[in-house]
């Protein structure tokens, strides 16, 4: 894991920080390289930079799926026989939000700001979550942060000072706010012939897309393709959601990281921000421990990489102050593009 | 413009000329200019809403008037103009 900052970096050079420590010895052992971000051709120079010779080297892009569709692909040449190893590694530069030109349904209101405040409201209209709630939610993230020294910098801001923090919107405090973020991390997967020391599983793999524009985006107040995902993963991986003892979900807002436990079968349908709230009064952090993309940072295409990294490194039980006693089920869901496609991935110890 | 697959009675915003339930050809439609409100919001003192237009939604600037949901709103321009005019919700 690379720390995250709020400056513009090099991709090129994160991913290449990021994973040259992993290689190691087993340079020679690496038959793919797969990418999340770094521009054209980013794993083959990653390859070359790492004087790594793979048969399959190649980027993947799905905008903020980007990161764990990569580990979904470089998972599906191991599993396939395609390959022993595969080096994932995912990386991005802090700069201005990215959002889909081609959507026109979104018109000249391109910023996710616009339908993170929508969807915003949708879910507290729908579910009588509350600003109070909301906010507990944001404070989680930012309290769990600050036992992540890969998170970007901030504060431990309780309830009170996300509460006060600028209105972005009329539904959206900036403290409720994902940050850009310059960020990387890198994985190693492996056939369990080749795995090392303290492995994790990929139990189970989800995939949904339910279009590409907002228009086509389905309900406001939840998030649909991250439900069938997740069923889809929880399935593959034949466990209940009731045995997931870490998730890292994907909270470009706060009030989307209840929507998305619930998707992931976390919560019961209304019941997500309540248990997030509370988690911040008890100081659980089974829910984003790294803190999220609110409190870590949104290193866009290398968000979904860091997330699994996260999972692993709680599974492995190497999360050090993060680490959730026990866990041995663990889950990961991004999605991009206001939640018209999700990636789930269940991992075990 | 809305994008129109007069075979299907599919309608959609985004450039795309192949109707996504047949694949056949589509045609550019004016869109229409009625439509409901679903959900909204405020930034920078500026309202701005999610509406329903014969099955299409898009997000749209309010020009007057207060959204609601359920609201009916109105397009106003040449449909990449996305302004609404939402009339106060009259619904008790």
């Amino acid at each position: 894991m690379e720390p995250f900052s709020g400056e513009p970096a090099d991709p090129g050079e994160i991913m290449l920080s990021a994973s040259a420590g992993l290689v190691g010895e087993r340079r020679d052992q690496i038959d793919a390289v797969v990418c999340a971000g770094g521009g054209p051709y980013s794993a083959a120079i990653l390859s070359e930079r790492l004087g790594v010779r793979p048969r399959a080297s190649y980027g993947v892009e799905s905008m903020c799926c980007s990161g764990a569709d990569a580990v979904s692909s470089a998972y599906a040449h191991v599993a396939s026989g395609t390959a022993d190893v595969a080096l994932v590694a995912g990386a991005d530069s802090a700069g201005p939000v990215r959002a889909l030109e081609w959507d026109a349904s979104r018109g000249d209101l391109k910023s996710p700001l616009y339908w993170g405040s929508l969807m915003t409201r949708a879910y507290k209209r729908a579910c009588g979550a509350t600003e109070e709630q909301i906010a507990r939610i944001a404070a989680k993230a930012h309290r769990c942060a600050r036992a992540n020294p890969a998170a970007l910098p901030g504060a431990d801001h309780g309830p009170g000072g996300v509460l006060g923090s600028r209105r972005v919107s009329s539904d959206l405090r900036l403290l409720e706010c994902s940050r850009p973020a310059s960020g990387g991390a890198a994985l190693l997967l492996a056939c369990e012939e080749m795995s090392g020391e303290s492995p994790a599983w990929i139990s189970g793999l989800g995939r949904a897309t339910t279009g590409a524009s907002f228009g086509s985006a389905g309900p406001l107040d939840r998030l649909e393709s991250a439900e069938l995902a997740a069923d889809r993963a929880l399935r593959a991986a034949r466990v209940g959601p009731g045995r997931v003892d870490v998730a890292e979900v994907h909270d470009a807002f706060s009030a989307l990281e209840a929507m998305a436990a619930e998707a992931c079968g976390l919560a019961g349908r209304g019941g997500g921000a309540r248990l997030l709230a509370d988690m911040h009064g008890t100081g659980e952090s089974r829910v984003n421990p790294r803190g999220g993309l609110v409190g870590a940072g949104h290193p866009f295409a290398a968000t979904g990489v860091a997330q699994a990294a996260e999972v692993y490194a709680q599974l492995a039980g190497l999360a050090g102050r993060r680490q959730v006693p026990g866990a041995r089920t663990g889950l990961v869901h991004t999605m991009a593009a206001a939640g018209t496609s999700s990636s789930v991935l269940v991992m075990r110890a | 413009m809305f994008w129109e697959c007069g075979a299907c009675d599919v309608r959609w915003r985004s450039d795309s000329r192949v109707c996504p339930s047949c694949l056949g050809p589509a045609e550019r439609v004016p869109a229409p200019v009625s439509g409901t409100v679903v959900e909204h919001s405020e930034m920078d003192g500026r309202a701005f809403c999610v509406a329903d237009f014969g099955g299409v939604r898009l997000i749209c600037p309010v020009a007057s008037g207060k959204p609601r949901p359920g609201a009916s709103a109105r397009l106003t321009g040449d449909g990449h103009d996305v302004d609404i005019v939402a009339p106060p919700d009259r619904r008790p």
